[in-house]
């Protein structure tokens, strides 16, 4: 009995001499990067690509948790609550910084005040698609045909708060038009259905899109960035097309919980940045028909910039549409 | 056909070297080890495990990550079996006559004859796959909201089938299903349903914690109470392998099975869900004598067991040949393929033929594999089940919060399995079956959102079910069954519909 | 608890009530029913065209208030299965400390500042756990009404697994996993101190082995706030 506890004590002091060792240098144990979304999805994705460069960088493992629910407000309450320690960071995207505040009355962070933000990850340009059969052919008759018979006209999106419904709604706000939305359950079952021709049109991230805009199964509007997708060279930006007002994107950003030492959101900063500069994540994320942000628009200072532009934007145009979720 | 050859040549050339079967065996090995978790299903199983392919050619990991399905699939069944937890849907049959054969000391003939029902719908599947894929395809798009809201009623009555005891209690529990999967966020309003401001029920209840409470911690409580006869049963453990008399009585419900889970799995959607519910209801109405379902019947574990595969296979037809992935475990598919720089689309098969091809034969080689970890497997699982259970119940414990933990972080999630673990004990004894339950609320989420999604696009127009004719035919084979299966009941007297 | 031929005397027997079993279940269920529609209640119901959110959950609220009062019908026509005490004392004692820990938390709150959502959680888990304990020494003093309502079961699994959710996000799963496997293993009265503890760091060991290094799964494995962080 009197040996067993010996060891034990032993081993306990074993592991409490790594531990205080551990309080020397930053990172001194893997990192958790929380991924407010399911595994596999385009938040998911960038989350790891990006993640796996800076792990090299930090000579520390970025696992990344995926802390689904509530469309990502979730994940990032669960960040905002973590010991700012630099052990705990979150990808947040668009929704989570940007649409949040206005669809959820009682979010529990607010996302210009509660974290140290480190650094834009990836935007991802947004699409406007209609079924292949749709009676348009470019965005000047699209809108035509949303002014005069928007509401029989169906846009499927995934879900309230997603980036598919969002985005449609400031569509319909800055065309000043109404039509007939159905939720799905998810993109994947509401590209289903436009491909099917089940509805009509839609707004979406280029990533799911790309390979259904080349094989011809649904027709490419605009996007919505102020250059052409190299993925999709022949589809007209917003401005070209006539609407230069709708420029939005899905971005993804990477944040530490408010407290961080300077330091540390420095160094996540830098390897962060360092990634964005590596020849093959680059490539990876354009793959996904990402775009990488340039060095201007990089770092903590551009970040907060960005979300809360981003809250200034899209707070009326929610509030306006009546569009809430959770209360 | 002479194409499918080469075709399906250069697949298992792609498929058949040796990284790529170490990979496919690798995957099976993990993926069935981390499915075999109480509660951890298909989905959690590759969301936890797409880390760990990230380091290998797109190819590899692909194979790997198909491997890890499968893998987790089997697992999910055993965990069914030995321990009554459904990790997914598809597994709440499993747990009917699967289980009950257990208990009866058959365990290792119910785990055989899934493996080798299991495999053979695999390797029906991946022919029609391989020859009829790409025609199949325009079937996912003619099922619109509308069909699929008259299939989801037609499964509802599967499960008035499914039900042993009386018909009035299934009914309920399949409305308070329904019910439950009504809680959460509102799909189309983003307004909160019956969630009292608790923010982890905003996304409703999760499937997993819900099943793992019904079934496997209520049956943990139910099982101390009978101490007398538990370990009878678990100290005999008769045959490890079917026997002859099996087979002959499983080939027919394999058979049946193979094709109505693989003609179900094709649907967008997650139709393959319903692929054993009608497999077991079909085996159910076929038999001579019914009353043996729910007993340990072999014909229930190996139709459903088979339709499950076989679905699981088809699946993948939406995804790669329209690139739109069907359900959550293909959405996380399409993930993994994302990760490693490849989009499916409707071009897949054209542009990367080599990784189309080389995914359908790994199909194959990954259920064969399938079969040759997990024969020998059974015993080891068997003689598990020779642990005394006063050791035995506390690991089960242990594994079910793990596994629930793992799937979501969330603390939550492991405190809501004891709240339904006593729901599902007090339905036991008050005579509630929880697989009623559990189907309607499966089904009754995709019902609601494809009713009202079919009625936004009708304009509240309900003759929409009616005059689409898929639909209607889907809803007059929903009547047909409800017929069958209520009218004989009532014939028999009162007594035999409100009351076991 | 009763054994079935002590159930199958008893269904036969004659009374005003002839199926015990359907009328609480009945009435259960119409309890259940209203709970529903009451919470639905501030919800719109829509038209057909736009079905609001309360539309499917209160018709299927209705539903099954329906059901509940058939089983009540036939409770007083059939005669049916008898109720033992063991069949809800598991239910009506959790049920009870539901309604005293929201009593308590309306209290609190009254009184402090504290958020009802905070009071309800530390007065639940105190009372459940109180609960636990006092069943745990009634069963093992061989109070026989404990014993034949069957509590200690359903109390000590629920109680094993919420210590795991208690503890596994604070200390890691080394704590965690005995925590769940002893205070669990306690359900039924053949548990053997020794036998479980050594059976429970067995088991820990091996999980931690094949979850967190075999497949590197992100679960905490040993947290000392401050010191340790594994």
């Amino acid at each position: 009995m009197k040996r067993r506890s010996i060891l034990l004590a032993a081993a306990a002091l074993g592991l409490a001499a790594t531990g205080a060792h551990a309080q020397g240098t930053y990172p001194s144990r893997p990192i958790t990067m929380i991924v407010p979304f399911a595994a596999g999805g385009p938040t998911d994705v960038v989350a790891r690509i990006v993640g796996e460069h800076m792990s090299r960088t930090l000579g520390q493992q970025i696992v990344v948790e995926n802390v689904a629910g509530a469309g990502g407000t979730t994940g990032i309450t669960r960040a905002k609550q973590a010991a700012p320690d630099g052990y705990t960071i979150a990808m947040g995207h668009m929704g989570t910084h940007g649409a949040a505040p206005a669809l959820y009355p009682n979010l529990r962070y607010d996302p210009a005040k509660d974290f140290e933000p480190i650094g834009l990850a990836a935007g991802t340009p947004i699409l406007i698609v209609t079924r292949k059969d749709f009676p348009a052919d470019n965005l000047k008759d699209f809108i035509e045909k949303l002014k005069n018979e928007g509401p029989k006209l169906n846009e499927a999106h995934a879900g309230v708060g997603s980036v598919s419904h969002t985005t449609c709604t400031l569509l319909a706000s800055i065309t000043n038009t109404k039509f007939t939305r159905v939720a799905y359950r998810g993109t994947g079952p509401a590209l289903n259905d436009l491909v099917a021709g089940q509805v009509d049109f839609g707004c979406d991230q280029i990533v799911n899109l790309v390979p259904q805009i080349q094989a011809g199964t649904i027709k490419a509007m605009a996007i919505a960035t102020p250059e052409r997708s190299p993925s999709l060279p022949n589809v007209p930006t917003t401005k070209e097309a006539g609407l230069p007002e709708y420029q939005v994107s899905a971005w993804n950003a990477v944040f530490a919980p408010k407290g961080t030492p300077k330091e540390i959101v420095q160094k996540l900063s830098d390897a962060l940045d360092k990634a964005l500069d590596d020849e093959n994540t680059r490539k990876r994320l354009l793959e996904l028909g990402g775009v990488i942000p340039d060095k201007p628009e990089r770092g903590g200072a551009a970040l907060q910039k960005l979300v809360e532009s981003e809250v200034a934007r899209w707070t009326p145009v929610l509030k306006a549409a009546g569009v809430t979720a959770g209360q | 056909m002479g194409d499918i050859f080469s075709n399906l040549g250069l697949g298992f050339a792609v498929a058949l070297t040796l990284q790529n079967i170490a990979l496919c065996f690798l995957g099976c090995m993990v993926g069935t080890l981390v499915g075999v978790l109480p509660g951890v299903g298909p989905i959690a199983t590759i969301a936890m495990l797409l880390p760990i392919t990230f380091g290998l050619d797109p190819v590899g990991a692909l194979i790997m990550l198909a491997g890890i399905y499968y893998g987790a699939q089997y697992g999910g069944s055993t965990t069914a079996i030995l321990v009554n937890i459904p990790g997914e849907a598809a597994s709440v049959v499993t747990t009917l006559d699967g289980h009950q054969m257990a208990r009866q000391g058959r365990a290792g003939v119910a785990l055989g004859i899934a493996a080798i029902g299991s495999f053979f719908a695999g390797t029906v599947a991946t022919v029609i796959i391989a020859a009829l894929g790409a025609p199949l395809t325009r079937l996912a798009l003619v099922f619109g909201p509308a069909e699929y809201f008259s299939l989801m009623v037609m499964g509802l009555v599967f499960a008035v089938v499914l039900a042993r005891g009386s018909i009035l209690k299934a009914v309920t529990m399949i409305l308070i299903g329904i019910l439950g999967s009504t809680v959460g966020t509102d799909l189309e309003t983003g307004q909160e349903r019956m969630t009292f401001g608790f923010p982890f029920l905003s996304d409703g209840i999760d499937f997993a914690v819900l099943a793992m409470g019904l079934f496997g911690i209520a049956e943990i409580m139910r099982n101390l109470e009978h101490t007398e006869t538990r370990d009878v049963v678990r100290a005999a453990i008769g045959r490890l392998l079917p026997s002859a008399e099996d087979f002959r009585q499983a080939a027919a419900p394999i058979l049946r099975g193979t094709l109505i889970g693989g003609a179900l799995g094709i649907l967008p959607g997650n139709g393959a869900v319903l692929g054993p519910f009608a497999s077991y209801t079909v085996e159910k109405k076929l038999a001579k004598d019914p009353r043996r379902f729910g007993r340990g019947a072999i014909e229930g574990v190996a139709g459903p067991e088979s339709a499950n595969n076989a679905g699981a296979q088809t699946s993948f037809i939406p995804l790669l040949t329209l690139g739109i992935p069907p359900n959550a475990v293909m959405a996380l598919m399409v993930g993994a393929m994302t990760i490693h720089g490849i989009v499916p689309g409707p071009q897949v098969m054209t542009k990367n033929p080599n990784l189309f091809w080389g995914m359908i034969a790994s199909m194959w080689i990954g259920n064969l594999m399938l079969l040759v970890i997990n024969l020998p497997l059974i015993g080891l699982w068997v003689r598990l089940l020779k642990v005394p259970y006063r050791l035995m119940f506390p690991a089960i414990l242990m594994f079910c919060c793990i596994g629930i933990y793992s799937i979501n972080s969330a603390t939550t999630d492991v405190m809501a399995i004891a709240v339904f673990g006593l729901v599902g004990y007090v339905f036991i004894k008050f005579g509630f079956e929880p697989a009623p339950l559990l189907l309607g609320f499966v089904l009754g989420k995709l019902m609601e959102e494809n009713l009202r999604r079919a009625l936004i696009i009708s304009r509240g127009d309900m003759m929409t079910f009616v005059e689409r004719p898929i639909s209607a035919g889907l809803l007059i084979v929903a009547v047909l069954l409800l017929a069958v299966a209520v009218l004989p009941t009532i014939r028999k007297g009162r007594d035999e519909v409100f009351v076991e | 608890m009763p054994t079935d031929l002590e159930r199958s005397a008893d269904a036969g027997r004659g009374g005003l009530v002839r199926g015990p079993q359907s009328l609480i279940a009945g009435l259960a269920l119409m309890a259940l029913a209203a709970f529903a529609i009451w919470a639905t209640s501030d919800l719109p119901q829509g038209t057909l065209r736009a079905m609001g959110p309360a539309m499917l959950p209160r018709w299927l609220a209705v539903g099954v208030g329906l059901c509940g009062l058939a089983l009540v019908v036939f409770a007083f026509l059939k005669a049916g299965e008898a109720v033992s005490a063991s069949d809800y004392a598991a239910v009506a004692v959790v049920s009870g400390i539901l309604v005293a820990s929201v009593l308590v938390a309306l209290v609190l709150t009254r009184m402090t500042s504290a958020s009802f959502a905070n009071a309800f959680y530390y007065a639940f888990l105190l009372l459940f756990y109180g609960g636990a304990a006092a069943v745990l020494l009634l069963a093992v003093s061989n109070q026989r009404w404990v014993i034949e309502s069957n509590l200690r079961g359903p109390l000590f699994i629920m109680a094993g697994i919420f210590a795991f959710g208690l503890t596994i996000r604070v200390f890691g799963l080394v704590i965690a996993g005995p925590l769940a496997m002893i205070i669990g293993g306690l359900a039924t009265p053949e548990a053997r101190w020794k036998e479980l503890v050594i059976f429970a760091a067995a088991m820990t060991a091996f999980c931690v082995g094949l979850f967190r290094y075999a497949l590197n799964l992100p679960i905490p494995i040993l947290i000392v706030p401050g010191i340790i962080y594994i």
